[in-house]
């Protein structure tokens, strides 16, 4: 049972304090992604687990023993850096067996397991080469080979597709949850990218400033956003919010932000005249609806990538963004209402951003 | 095309300094060592070089230069690799011991061998000095009187001048490998001996190569330190070829003898420096 259990832990550097105390409890097998912007401590907190960065308090155990005292290589973890971090000297072959070698494994077992991993991450060909000799996809798996040669308890990615191009970060995607899938073993995976959280993560644990914000399904994330950060930073486009207060007329009640009049749902929390923050997604706005008025909307841009349709548009409150499926024949300059889908309005406290209540 | 010529418009004061300032004397030196230029009656010939083989004078001081440049090399090698290490970790006032590390390059050589010059000085120096009073001497020791121990005395100053210069490469070499590689190899299970030899090591070779042919270069062509410090006495003992070379050419006015040295050591280096010449034209393809 591979299970990493932090558990209030907290880092200072020089005095200044950067994670306050975290606590996250990853299962056996389970892929967590720890996502959050640059600077939020995510990558510290990896580096923690990994036997990098020393434990200023609190305490980290995987698999059930505490590991704050335990040096990195006898934590049983292996990581896959950024950039790679191969050895420019040594072949591919060379690298991923280096670890075995230095723990005196004898040269059948070293060579089975290399090739092992090769032939899981098609690297048969390329045994070989040098590290030079690779395109950046190519050493990607090289890292993640000699990760798995290891065998180990929990594999640590620090932001490994970072350096890849757009189209490969996709394909290296789906390998590294593949990979999760077939050898079943406790991921911690840090990246700045939502969408690589929402798409690998079989929970999510997003940071902000040192601090867990959330932590739960990406689809539950989204759903669900506990608060304006974790709202915003995940989907994209990200979320409309709107400064405002609640209104109430008898069963009718909306947000008014800036003379802009926008509907909530009856059942919607919050007394007439709370300050809030109102939140809707791009892809839960329409072009015309029934009911309420609609946000009188001025297209400015129009952008279209074959199967969706993103705008941006002018109120009178600011820019809002909404994104439709297919094609739509809006153009810029044009004047259109629109309609946010009321089951999917999100409502935050404007003083502590934390959600309200239930909105549906 | 015609922006091609432009191009070539812009290099051309550049590339005229050159010829003026490099070429010029080279060319120069080639013509006088068979005695082409600046004698009375110029007529090709291949005497200087046939002497030069036979001159024990010059096959004496060739085998003091290889000596000097294996051994002086070799000590700022070590010791640069070494200081570069220590001024490579995370300390306090990091660049305060760089400064101080690098004072020794910054004085000129000539200086240099004159403050070594009284340091080793028979009655008053330093180093006399410390021996006496340590007792680890019973009487001054003559450093730059003796043939051995003037040339040792030679090699010992400049090893701590020029040292710096082979630091300061491998310091850049050292700064430029990725602390990845370094967590890398400790999650792999490196000790610290095991992460210099499979991570420093391997990614220092490139620049390690070009501060021993920099390096080589530089102190084969070392003048002021053994002039200003022993003027290459006693006898020949410290003796190195540019001295030669000057001796013949400025003092004996021996042009065309003089120049064919200065030649055959510029040859000979042409060969030392052709790995780095290989090397950076690899990095630039």
């Amino acid at each position: 049972m591979a299970t990493v259990d932090i558990r209030n832990v907290r880092k200072a550097f020089d005095g200044h304090e950067v994670i306050h105390g975290v606590n996250v409890l990853i299962e056996d097998k389970e892929f967590v992604v720890l996502v959050g912007p640059s600077g939020c401590g995510k990558s510290t907190l990896l580096r923690m687990i990994a036997g990098l960065e020393e434990i200023t308090s609190g305490e980290i155990a995987i698999a059930g023993r505490v590991v704050n005292n335990v040096r990195a290589k006898e934590r049983d973890i292996a990581m896959v850096f950024q950039n790679y971090a191969l050895y420019p000297h040594m072949s591919v072959y060379k690298n991923m067996a280096f670890s075995l070698r230095l723990k005196g494994m004898d040269k059948a077992e070293i060579d089975e397991r290399v090739r092992n991993a090769a032939r899981i991450l098609n690297l048969g060909e390329l045994l070989e080469r040098q590290p030079r000799q690779l395109s950046g996809g190519q050493r990607q798996r090289v890292a993640m080979g000699r990760a798995i040669v290891r065998n180990p308890k929990v594999f640590l990615f620090d932001e490994p597709l970072s350096n890849l191009d757009a189209k490969l970060r996709v394909q290296m995607r789906t390998e590294i949850k593949d990979l999760h899938l077939r050898l079943g073993a406790t991921t911690v995976y840090v990246t700045h990218d939502q969408l690589e959280a929402m798409t690998m993560a079989d929970r999510i644990v997003v940071m902000s400033e040192g601090n867990v914000e959330q932590i739960g399904s990406p689809l539950s994330l989204y759903d669900r956003p506990d608060n304006t950060f974790v709202a915003g930073f995940l989907g994209s486009p990200a979320m409309n919010f709107f400064k405002g207060e609640v209104r109430r007329d008898g069963v009718d009640a909306w947000v008014e932000a800036q003379g802009l009049r926008l509907a909530l749902p009856p059942e919607a929390a919050g007394e007439s005249g709370h300050a809030v923050v109102y939140g809707v997604r791009p892809e839960h706005l329409r072009v015309g609806g029934e009911g309420a008025a609609g946000i009188p909307c001025r297209v400015v841009v129009v952008e279209s990538t074959g199967a969706a349709t993103q705008i941006v548009a002018e109120t009178p409150a600011g820019r809002i963004t909404a994104a439709f499926e297919g094609r739509h024949a809006l153009r810029p300059g044009e004047t259109v209402p629109l309609y946010a889908r009321l089951d999917n309005v999100h409502l935050f406290d404007a003083a502590t951003t934390k959600r309200i209540g239930e909105v549906r | 095309m015609r922006d091609n010529y432009k191009g070539y418009l812009f290099i051309l004061p550049a590339f005229l300094m050159l010829l003026v300032i490099l070429g010029f004397p080279a060319v120069a030196a080639v013509l006088q060592s068979f005695n082409l230029m600046w004698v009375s009656k110029p007529a090709f010939t291949l005497r200087a070089y046939t002497a030069l083989a036979q001159d024990p004078e010059f096959l004496r001081s060739l085998s003091n230069t290889v000596l000097f440049v294996v051994v002086v090399v070799s000590s700022h090698l070590v010791i640069g690799l070494g200081v570069a290490l220590l001024l490579n970790m995370e300390v306090r006032f990091k660049w305060l011991w760089r400064v101080v590390a690098i004072l020794p390059w910054t004085m000129p050589d000539v200086i240099g061998g004159l403050v070594w010059r009284f340091m080793f000085d028979t009655l008053p120096g330093i180093v006399n000095s410390v021996l006496l009073r340590t007792g680890l001497s019973a009487e001054p020791v003559d450093w730059l009187g003796q043939p051995d121990l003037a040339f040792g005395a030679v090699m010992l100053a400049e090893s701590w001048r020029g040292y710096p210069y082979a630091m300061l490469i491998l310091l850049a070499g050292l700064q430029s490998i990725p602390r990845q590689q370094y967590e890398a190899a400790e999650l792999d299970g490196c000790s610290a001996f095991q992460k210099f030899l499979f991570v420093t090591v391997p990614n220092l070779k490139h620049m390690f190569i070009i501060a021993l042919v920099l390096d080589t270069i530089w102190e084969s062509r070392l003048f002021g330190m053994v002039f200003s410090m022993t003027g290459g006495g006693p006898g020949y003992s410290t003796q190195i070829l540019t001295l030669l070379s000057y001796k013949q050419y400025f003092q004996f006015f021996n042009v065309s003898y003089g120049a064919s040295m200065a030649v055959v050591l510029a040859t000979v280096l042409f060969f030392i420096s052709l790995p780095y010449l290989r090397m950076s034209m690899r990095q630039q393809l």
